[in-house]
C-alpha cells in the first residue's frame, strides 16, 4: 500500500479541477491537522475518502513540534506553520510520498531524504494505473496551470504538455475510464 | 481585458488621485505593461529553451532563472516519477 504525508496544495488543486479521484492510487494518505483546517476551507474534506477511494487520516501536530521542526529546516525556504507540520508528520510517519505543489517544501523534503510529488506526478499514478485516460489527463493538465504558484504556472503548460505527450504516446493507456 | 469603459474610469480615477495628466499616466502604463511583458516573455522563452541561461539571467536576474530551472526539474521528475509508479 502507498502511503502519503500531503499539503494543502494537491488537495486543493486536484479538488479545483474535479479529480479527486486522482488519489486513488495511494492507500493512505495522512494530513496535518493544520493542513485539514485550511483545505476545508476551500474543499469538502468529509467527502475526501469516498471521491478519491483513499483513506485519510488527520493528525495532530503540536505547536511545540512545529517549532522544533522549524528550527531545522534551512533559514531561507519561506515555509507556514501548516507546511512545517507536513514536514514533521513526514519526518514522523516515513511515508512513500510527500505531496506537495510548493517548491520551497518542496526543497525540505528534499534536504530530509524523503520523496516529494506534486498534483502532475499524482495525474501521471492516476493515467498509468487505468483511473484517467490521455483526453482527461490532457484536460486535467489544461485546467490545472492557472496559478501563481511558479509549480503550475500558465508558463509551464506546453513544456509539460509535450512531455506527457511523448510519453502517453509511448505506453498508450486504452483500457482507462474517462 | 479591459474595455474602453473601464479604461476610462480607471484613468479618470488616476487623474484626480494623482493629479497627473493623462499623458503622463498612460506613457507610465506603457512603461509598466511592456516591462511586464518583457519578462513574461523572456520567462516563457526561457521554459522553452528558444533563449539561453545567459541571456535570461541578464533579463531575469539570477535567483530567479534558478527557481524556474528548479521547477522545470521538479515537473519533469513529477512526470517521470508518476508515469514509473
Amino acid at each position: 500500500m502507498t502511503r502519503a504525508v500531503c499539503d494543502s496544495g494537491p488537495l486543493t488543486h486536484l479538488w479545483q479541477v474535479d479529480l479527486w479521484a486522482a488519489f486513488g492510487t495511494f492507500g493512505h494518505i495522512s494530513l496535518a491537522t493544520q493542513v485539514a483546517r485550511e483545505v476545508r476551507r476551500h474543499a469538502p474534506l468529509d467527502q475526501f475518502e469516498r471521491l478519491a477511494g483513499c483513506a485519510l487520516s488527520t493528525c495532530d501536530v503540536p505547536q511545540t513540534d512545529v517549532a522544533s521542526c522549524r528550527s531545522t529546516l534551512p533559514p531561507q525556504l519561506e515555509l507556514q506553520d501548516a507546511d512545517v507540520a507536513t514536514l514533521h508528520l513526514a519526518r514522523k510517519l516515513g511515508p512513500d510520498f510527500v505531496l506537495t505543489d510548493d517548491l520551497d517544501v518542496r526543497r525540505a523534503v528534499e534536504s530530509q531524504r524523503q520523496t516529494p510529488m506534486g498534483s502532475v506526478g499524482i495525474l501521471m499514478r492516476a493515467y498509468k494505473a487505468g483511473l484517467l485516460n490521455a483526453a482527461s489527463l490532457d484536460r486535467a493538465i489544461d485546467r490545472l496551470f492557472v496559478h501563481s504558484t511558479l509549480y503550475l504556472s500558465p508558463a509551464f503548460k506546453s513544456h509539460v504538455k509535450r512531455q506527457v505527450a511523448q510519453l502517453t504516446a509511448l505506453g498508450r493507456n486504452p483500457g482507462a475510464a474517462d | 481585458m479591459q474595455d474602453a469603459k473601464g479604461i476610462t474610469r480607471e484613468l479618470t480615477f488616476l487623474t484626480r488621485r494623482t493629479g497627473e495628466d493623462e499623458l503622463t499616466l498612460l506613457s507610465r502604463a506603457l512603461q509598466l505593461g511592456l516591462s511586464t511583458l518583457f519578462t513574461r516573455t523572456a520567462e516563457q522563452s526561457f521554459i522553452d529553451g528558444e533563449i539561453s541561461r545567459e541571456e535570461a539571467v541578464s533579463i531575469l536576474t539570477e535567483r530567479r532563472v534558478q527557481e524556474i530551472e528548479y521547477a522545470k526539474q521538479a515537473l519533469t521528475q513529477d512526470i517521470a516519477r508518476g508515469f514509473n509508479r
